[in-house]
């Protein structure tokens, strides 16, 4: 885990500050139709970024492009600094990335610290270290201070939305990930469960985690967003600390491309709504 | 689902209800048929007809242990049968040309692994439903057979006695140990290792597992080849049972695997289930074919009757995963 950061209250880094995910002119494409068009966005330590757009921005999109599910075009990802080319779920692990997905990437038949480890099982010899494997899950809830679950024995598929989201959660806090990206995490949740995993996300950063925070919902994003990146039609309309928008003025960027003096140009903006 | 649950969906009555009845089929299943055809044939429980149906039941037991490996992963192979059927004719014609058994064997492993390797080619690398694959490959292995087996009937002793259920060590056949190994070794593999996990979570959530890094493509061949290979043995140990080949050989196999999976109350989708279970699954059926010809049923009920607990055993696990649906417990 990175080591935590100074988080100034205004949102934005300190200028020796290097992103921990750095995106530059991100172009991608299916087939014929160009989803993201020049995407830059930059992902802090220790902060929440909310990716905000509307339905098809290109959201999901972009962060499977960051996973390595979907090869980009054009443009470059740094990790750390550093140009990376991510061609799958392993790299992305490997370098320190976890993504909850939007449709919740969990086996059902499987129980709660079997996810945890999917594809990454600790093992003695050849044999599974079921014990040790248990403990860590064990701990890692505990850290985070979830105490909903009745036993990591538990199957998936006997959990309400709330609990695999936190499962989901917990799991990329166990790999010691240094980024953490969530698609909608609090879309199919109740109040008292948004409420949880709010916290926990809150809590993912407070750790030094840098934090990709997907949602819809403009109470949650100024609740717990340190900045605001918002997608207008696959082109990165502001990528800026929350302290300098207004909740309509990001309404006004996820809706137009632009509010103000912030936003894609008037006339480029035009050209996109055809 | 209510917005502050927080210990989970709640289970309907019917859900609870009808998952006790998936559990308990196979036992209740098992126990009822043991009492009626233990009532209709005295010889039905002597030590000596049980020891006779496990050896005639190897060929069924080996095919099923592969399946259950696929059928994990939501896949299913309805070629089985005749594959078996195409590679003892083989093996017939290399024994009677006075090819040594052990040297035979090795052909029937290899023989059953290219055509577990097709199937799984076929549905793992071009992504065909492996119910249309394997129907094509049955319909291919089947008219093989045919025109190879031209009139002649083959006939062929034992490939390895130890393949035989003539061998044994304290009364016990040492077929039945291969089995027995061979079902041990799955059972572990499945549920101790991390290539038996990656089949559960294929078979539970393929997107889930290809986003944890899981090789789907390659695990899904692994099962293939392991079906294969278990043919291959069950191929020797088919053709030590009937000792000929004809025109359509081991066609009979195919549902009768399946049907010792599905009893066995592996999920048909997929996820769910073991081989031990598999194994359970065997005995019931093996049990139904010699109870039926010892109480002189005609052989025809035989069909009526496997066909009927596998429509059963499926109809309870489809209604199970239907509730599940219903009641929000995601799927
Ligand atoms: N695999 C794909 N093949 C073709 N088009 C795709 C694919 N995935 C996404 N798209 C298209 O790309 C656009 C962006 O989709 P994306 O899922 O990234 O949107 P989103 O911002 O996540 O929307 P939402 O808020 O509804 O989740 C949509 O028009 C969608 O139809
Ligand atoms: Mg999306």
């Amino acid at each position: 885990m990175s080591a935590p950061t100074d988080r100034p209250e205004d949102g934005t880094p300190t200028p020796e500050l290097t992103p921990t995910l750095e995106l530059r002119g991100v172009d991608k494409s299916f087939g014929a139709i160009q989803v993201l068009h020049g995407v830059n966005l930059k992902v802090y330590p220790g902060q929440v970024t909310a990716l905000v757009g509307d339905n098809g921005a290109g959201k999901s999109t972009l962060i499977k492009s960051i996973a390595g599910i979907h090869s980009i075009d054009a443009g470059e990802i740094l990790f750390e600094g550093r140009p990376v080319s991510v061609s799958g779920p392993r790299d992305a692990a490997a370098l320190g990335i976890e993504i909850v997905y939007q449709d919740l990437a969990l086996a059902d038949n499987l129980d709660v610290v079997q996810n945890m480890f999917l594809g990454r099982e600790r093992k003695n010899g050849f044999v599974l270290d079921e014990v040790s494997m248990e403990e860590a899950a064990r701990d890692t809830l505990s850290k985070l201070s979830v105490r909903t679950l009745k036993s990591v024995r538990q199957l998936v598929s006997s959990l309400s939305g709330g609990q695999r989201q936190t499962v989901a959660i917990a799991k990329a806090v166990l790999w010691e990930s240094k980024l953490v990206v969530l698609d909608e995490p609090t879309a199919a949740l109740g109040v008292a469960q948004t409420r949880q995993v709010l916290d926990l996300v809150r809590r993912l950063a407070d750790t030094g985690h840098a934090v990709v925070f997907i949602s819809h919902n403009m109470v949650d994003v100024f609740e717990i967003a340190d900045r605001v990146a918002a997608l207008y039609l696959g082109r990165m309309a502001a990528d800026i600390p929350i302290s300098e928008v207004n909740r309509s003025q990001v309404i006004e960027l996820i809706t137009a491309g632009r509010s103000g003096t912030i936003g894609i140009a008037p006339a480029e903006a035009a050209a996109v709504e055809v | 689902m209510s917005a502050v649950t927080v210990t989970g969906p709640s289970r309907s009555p019917a859900l609870v209800a009808l998952e006790r009845v998936q559990s308990l089929l196979l036992p209740a299943l098992l126990i009822g048929e043991v009492i009626v055809f233990a009532l209709l044939s005295s010889r039905f429980l002597s030590a000596d007809n049980l020891v006779n149906v496990a050896v005639n039941a190897a060929d069924i037991a080996l095919i099923a242990a592969g399946l259950t490996v696929v059928v994990l992963m939501g896949g299913i192979d309805v070629s089985t049968g005749y594959a078996v059927g195409l590679i003892s004719w083989f093996l017939a014609t290399l024994m009677s040309s006075g090819t040594p058994g052990a040297l035979t064997l090795i052909v029937a492993l290899i023989g059953g692994a290219l055509l577990g390797l097709l199937n799984g080619l076929l549905t793992a690398r071009l992504s065909i439903p492996s119910i249309v694959a394997t129907l094509g490959t049955s319909a291919l292995f089947q008219t093989a057979l045919f025109a190879l087996w031209n009139r002649r009937d083959v006939f062929s002793g034992p490939v390895l006695p130890f393949l035989s259920g003539s061998e044994r060590a304290a009364g016990v056949p040492l077929m039945l140990l291969v089995v027995l190994v061979v079902y041990a070794a799955l059972h572990l593999v499945l549920v101790g290792t991390r290539v038996g996990r990656s089949v559960f979570a294929i078979g539970s959530n393929v997107e889930a597992a290809r986003l944890a890094g899981i090789d789907v493509r390659r695990v899904r061949l692994l099962g293939s080849l392991v079906l294969g290979l278990l043919v291959g043995l069950a191929a020797c140990t088919y053709l030590a049972r009937v000792g000929v080949v004809q025109a359509s050989s081991g066609g009979e196999l195919s549902l009768l695997a399946i049907a010792s999976v599905v009893v066995g109350g592996t999920s048909i989708l997929g996820g769910e289930g073991s081989v031990l279970r598999t194994l359970g699954g065997v005995v019931f059926i093996a049990l139904l074919e010699n109870g039926i010809v010892l109480a002189g049923v005609p052989s025809l009920w035989n069909g009526l009757l496997v066909g009927c607990v596998i429509l059963l055993a499926v109809g309870v696990n489809g209604a199970v995963v239907l509730l599940r649906r219903r009641s929000g417990v995601a799927e």
